[in-house]
């Protein structure tokens, strides 16, 4: 049984963690370090906790990899799969988790490469597929 | 340590927060988590009205950007609902999201550097004004705490205020891009800093300004009415004046 971890960029209930997993255990740590580095308010504290309290998670404060790999003990799970995201300290963690990466099915569907140098490029690729 | 999931209320919720988090600053925002909330909003928006009316700050928007940013509810299932070429710009607000996502994925740490050399030929200093949130400019000032005590701002009253910091106070978007990030409930690096890089001219061909038609026209004037600086109103000039006094091109 695997472990889905739950992070701040994926508060879905119908994540792809989640559909893939629907028997397993999931947690969610605070990172202290991270929210004081950052410096994020009580604002988006509160709001990402009201979220939370949707899903059917664990919520834990500390380290999130140690936080993590303790409830895989806990519940005997034998590895981590969490949902894809672009920041680069939840992928660092996600990779000391050895965690599977689940990916959401995409905005828009390209193929090749997108010139992201300006929107306007972007748009004139995309604007087809978006609203055919 | 379990960490509680049930609570009375929301004062209940925001007490037990205080606790566990002591370092973070402030109250709690009007903007609720959870994918009901979510829902709430996805309700109430007018999508129709939604091009008409956007750059008013009193405009058809659709204020699903907390739920977005935080994978409550995701760009694709925004899209499935609210798709179509009736509802063209709309699609087009949801698209710049996915682009600057893109941008994100490829760059990573690399949104807080300039994407190209600022066109505005002014320096800049690290940090926020002494004065900020109390300059006398009812906009400004009004933006400032509606950002710090809510956690969300209009986008237009985020471009204003991005751009007042960085070309009539001469501040490193960088700075103001961190001082967005702590404080709003949809922030992230992405959408964030690439914006203020829009705004500096770092990632755009010419930066951003405005002026105090402009401002009133999409405020109905509510700002200018009781301004106690409004004989004193640095916006109130011409492009062409405004562009002269700020940049030096």
């Amino acid at each position: 049984m695997k472990l889905i971890w739950v992070h701040a960029d994926c508060l879905h209930r119908q994540s792809p963690a989640y559909l893939a997993y629907p028997d397993s255990p999931s947690i969610f740590v605070w990172d202290d370090l991270e929210l004081q580095r950052t410096g994020w308010t009580m604002k988006r504290i509160a709001f990402v906790y009201e979220c939370l309290l949707d899903l059917p998670v664990m919520i834990r404060r500390g380290d999130p990899v140690l936080e993590v790999r303790r409830f895989m003990e806990e519940q005997q799970c034998s590895g981590v799969v969490t949902v894809a995201t672009p920041d680069l300290h939840l992928q660092a963690q996600a990779k000391s988790l050895k965690a599977e990466i689940l990916e959401w099915e995409p905005f828009v569907k390209v193929t090749g490469k997108l010139d992201l140098r300006r929107f306007s490029r972007y748009w004139t690729k995309v604007e087809g597929l978006l609203l055919p | 340590m379990n960490l509680r999931r049930d609570f009375e209320d929301r004062d209940d919720l925001a007490a037990y927060l205080r606790e566990q988090f002591p370092y973070a600053e402030g109250g709690v925002s009007p903007f609720v988590g959870g994918r009901a909330a979510a829902e709430e909003h996805l309700q109430k928006f007018d999508p129709a009205r939604y091009a008409a009316t956007r750059n008013f700050l009193d405009g058809a928007v659709s204020r699903l950007s907390p739920y977005i940013r935080h994978g409550v509810v995701t760009l694709r299932e925004v899209l499935e609902r609210f798709g179509g070429r009736r509802h063209y710009k709309f699609v087009q607000e949801l698209a710049w999201r996915d682009y600057w996502q893109r941008i994100y994925q490829e760059i990573g740490d690399g949104v807080w550097e300039d994407r190209e050399p600022s066109k505005t030929g002014v320096s800049y200093t690290a940090d926020l004004p002494i004065n900020w949130g109390r300059t006398g400019l009812a906009c400004m000032d009004s933006f400032v705490e509606e950002l710090e005590t809510t956690g969300y701002l209009h986008n237009h009253a985020r471009m204003w205020l991005a751009a007042y910091l960085v070309h009539w106070r001469r501040v490193a978007w960088q700075t103001g891009a961190r001082w967005f990030l702590r404080h709003l409930v949809d922030g992230d690096p992405a959408s964030n800093n690439l914006s203020w890089q829009w705004v500096a001219s770092t990632f755009s061909g010419k930066p951003y300004f405005f002026n105090r038609e402009n401002l009133e026209r999409y405020t109905a004037s509510k700002y200018c009415s009781t301004c106690s600086r409004k004989q004193d109103c640095p916006f109130d000039k011409s492009y062409a004046a405004l562009s002269q006094e700020l940049f030096q091109l």
